[in-house]
């Protein structure tokens, strides 16, 4: 994403506090700053103010990262983005209070702003938010699960961000026609969906451009949304052989091979597709109701760059 | 022609599609926009019409002859059947009592249905992205036309009426269950708002119209009387009812509290549940003891409730394991539930079989 953006600045932050902006450095150095560059995205086209933009952009990866934050300590995850998480290189407690901090920050900056739509919004999304992650470490350990359960987990806790980076540049604009925000809710829903699934699969090593670790869900007791799809129509005895797979290959064995492994891939990717197709239709929907094409045009790349993981154009 | 089309609820195109008259295309409902306002529209995924495989087939039938539910409807006929002395029972009015009632259950089921689908109410809770609920209805899968359904609804709804009727005239006091019925079922089909099963009343609703409504209504139809006894019954049928139907819908209960579908006495709070689940059904056992022991069948009762007290006692156990309202586990907990209401139904009846057997065999001892 060559347009990102990652906002952060040290004023935000009291400096008489031990180790806060060394924990706010190492959180905020790497990372894709997706969020933030689709908020840029529609806010730019749009024509919101630039200090709209800023704030917006600032706002969620505030809260994509208080969520890291408190993400690692729940599932005891000792690496974010190659280096030691918060709560391992500093204590549990600070990374609490740092992820706490972040959100009283949006908090703060939201309501200076002075548009109370946004700042409900905001509140709204945070909330959804830990709902899923409450949801999802209520699952761990259920290699049960399926896929349209765990939907259910993501919409709260992947889409909803994606949906806020899509819709708050509106509010921020004061720009509420109802049913525009439904078609952008929607939207971003899918694209919540297509990132989730898309994560999903690196952990089987497919489309792994970026080299991440291979069955970490597995190994922290988690099915995720590929898992699901794979263990689809097993038996119990199976779905506990597949889960204690040691490696790819094992995992590929248990689904009766590469070649079935690989359709059982075409077929993810064909429920997939379809998805992405629906997001399209909402985006000439969109298009009816607004009169930005250029955004239009970028939004329709999105699903692109987010499921297939292809560079964007 | 796009694969997905969005178009006003309530335009002409948007009833037609709802309606599924097309032979050529399935227009599925798959996401409601602004509900319940003036704006509301809807987008349906257009598929082409295609004949259906046998397991489609076969999940067709069992969902549209609502099995789960029917067997609170055939119980109460079984029930007079094995306990009435032979030859005091009229058997003209029996099938004719007992199709009235499949005829009507059926109907009013459909009805609901299709209200469901007609006004979006099938679609509140979509679990993905893209619409799908792992229990979508007939009616949003696109197996079945909501046309061809509201017809053979209204089909089966005056047969069952004309039947209703008939009885009417041998047993005028049924016009009283019939009114008291058809009022709360009108009112809880019309009234504007949610749909009927999303109000909090409904709970005792149900118990009212399955319980002591229908199940006296059945022994009046058939014998001309009215007794305590009946009621008893009634009461504990209705409250069985309401259990077996809460405990299937408990896997919703996440989506339920998400859209602010609160009813009065369960599927409110998740943690709650797990303790008015168990605490229900003992009230039921305890009533079903009760009414066994006042008709004089108490060694039966005591085999059926110890029997059924050691199933409980693993349902409680799976019940009190389960962690989250989303995962795998409700669903299986769930079904036990509702397989434990069926043993004990079948229990239920070979008490009433076997207990005149038994209560001989102890006179010779």
């Amino acid at each position: 994403m060559g347009d990102s953006v990652k906002i952060y600045s040290s004023q935000d932050f009291p400096v008489y506090l031990p180790k806060l902006n060394l924990l706010y450095d190492d959180l905020f150095s790497g990372g894709k700053g997706f969020r933030s560059y689709l908020t840029g995205l529609v806010g730019k086209n749009i024509a919101l103010e630039s200090k709209g933009i800023e704030l917006l952009q600032q706002t969620i990866e505030f809260i994509h990262n208080a969520s890291l934050l408190h993400d690692d300590l729940v599932d005891r995850s000792q690496l974010r983005r190659g280096k030691p998480a918060a709560w391992h290189k500093y204590t549990p407690e600070y990374a609490v209070l740092a992820g706490d901090y972040l959100l009283a920050r949006v908090m703060v900056n939201l309501s200076a702003y002075g548009n109370i739509d946004l700042v409900h919004y905001t509140a709204q999304m945070i909330s959804d938010l830990l709902e899923g992650e409450w949801l999802q470490d209520s699952v761990v350990g259920d290699y049960f699960i399926n896929l349209e359960q765990l939907d259910r987990i993501h919409i709260l806790k992947t889409s909803s961000l994606f949906k806020w980076c899509l819709r708050a540049p509106f509010i921020a604009q004061k720009q509420n026609d109802k049913q525009l925000h439904h078609l952008l809710e929607e939207m971003g829903k899918i694209l919540g969906q297509l990132f989730q699934r898309s994560d999903d699969l690196l952990d089987f090593n497919i489309r792994n451009h970026e080299g991440k670790a291979v069955l970490g869900d597995l190994k922290s007791g988690y099915l995720n949304s590929f898992g699901a799809y794979l263990t689809q129509g097993m038996s119990r005895a199976e779905i506990q052989a597949f889960v204690q797979s040691p490696d790819l290959p094992a995992i590929q064995r248990a689904m009766g091979g590469e070649e079935k492994f690989q359709e059982k891939l075409n077929g993810f990717d064909q429920i997939n597709s379809a998805m992405i197709q629906l997001y399209h239709h909402y985006l000439s929907e969109v298009s009816k109701l607004i009169s930005q094409p250029e955004l239009i045009r970028e939004l329709a790349k999105l699903t692109d760059v987010l499921y297939w993981r292809k560079k964007p154009s | 022609m796009s694969e997905f089309v969005t178009v006003p609820r309530y335009s002409a195109e948007g009833q037609k599609y709802l309606l599924g008259k097309s032979r050529e295309f399935r227009y599925l409902p798959i996401k409601n926009e602004n509900p319940g306002q003036p704006g509301e529209q809807v987008t349906f995924q257009v598929i082409p019409v295609k004949p259906l495989n046998s397991a489609e087939k076969k999940s067709l039938l069992g969902q549209l002859f609502k099995w789960r539910k029917l067997v609170f409807v055939l119980f109460p006929f079984v029930r007079l059947l094995v306990i009435t002395e032979p030859g005091a029972l009229d058997l003209g009015i029996f099938w004719l009592s007992f199709l009235a009632s499949i005829c009507l259950f059926l109907g009013t089921s459909w009805q609901s249905d299709y209200l469901d689908h007609l006004r979006g109410y099938d679609l509140l809770a979509p679990t993905s992205a893209d619409g799908k609920n792992e229990d979508m209805k007939i009616l949003a899968k696109g197996w079945l036309s909501a046309s061809s359904l509201y017809q053979a609804s209204w089909a089966v709804l005056i047969a069952g009426a004309l039947m209703g009727l008939y009885l009417i005239l041998i047993r005028p006091g049924l016009i009283v269950v019939a009114v008291v019925v058809a009022a709360l079922l009108l009112i809880l089909f019309f009234s504007k708002g949610r749909a009927y099963k999303q109000r909090g009343w409904f709970d005792f609703g149900l118990i009212a119209i399955v319980g002591p409504l229908f199940a006296g209504g059945v022994e009046y139809a058939l014998f001309g009387t009215l007794s305590p006894d009946e009621l008893l019954f009634g009461l504990i049928w209705g409250m069985l009812f309401l259990f077996s139907h809460s405990v299937q819908s408990f896997p919703k209960v996440a989506q339920l509290a998400q859209y602010h579908i609160e009813p009065w006495l369960f599927l409110k709070d998740f943690d709650k549940n797990k303790k008015y689940f168990p605490l229900f059904w003992v009230l039921i056992l305890s009533l079903y003891s009760i009414h066994g022991i006042l008709n004089g069948r108490t060694l039966m009762v005591i085999v059926n409730i110890g029997i059924v007290a050691f199933f409980t006692w693993k349902w409680i156990q799976s019940l009190n394991r389960m962690a989250s309202p989303v995962g795998s586990e409700i669903k299986r907990v769930s079904e036990q539930g509702h397989h434990l209401v069926l043993m004990f139904i079948f229990m239920w009846l070979l008490e009433l079989i076997f207990s005149d057997i038994i209560r001989v065999v102890l006179k010779v001892i």
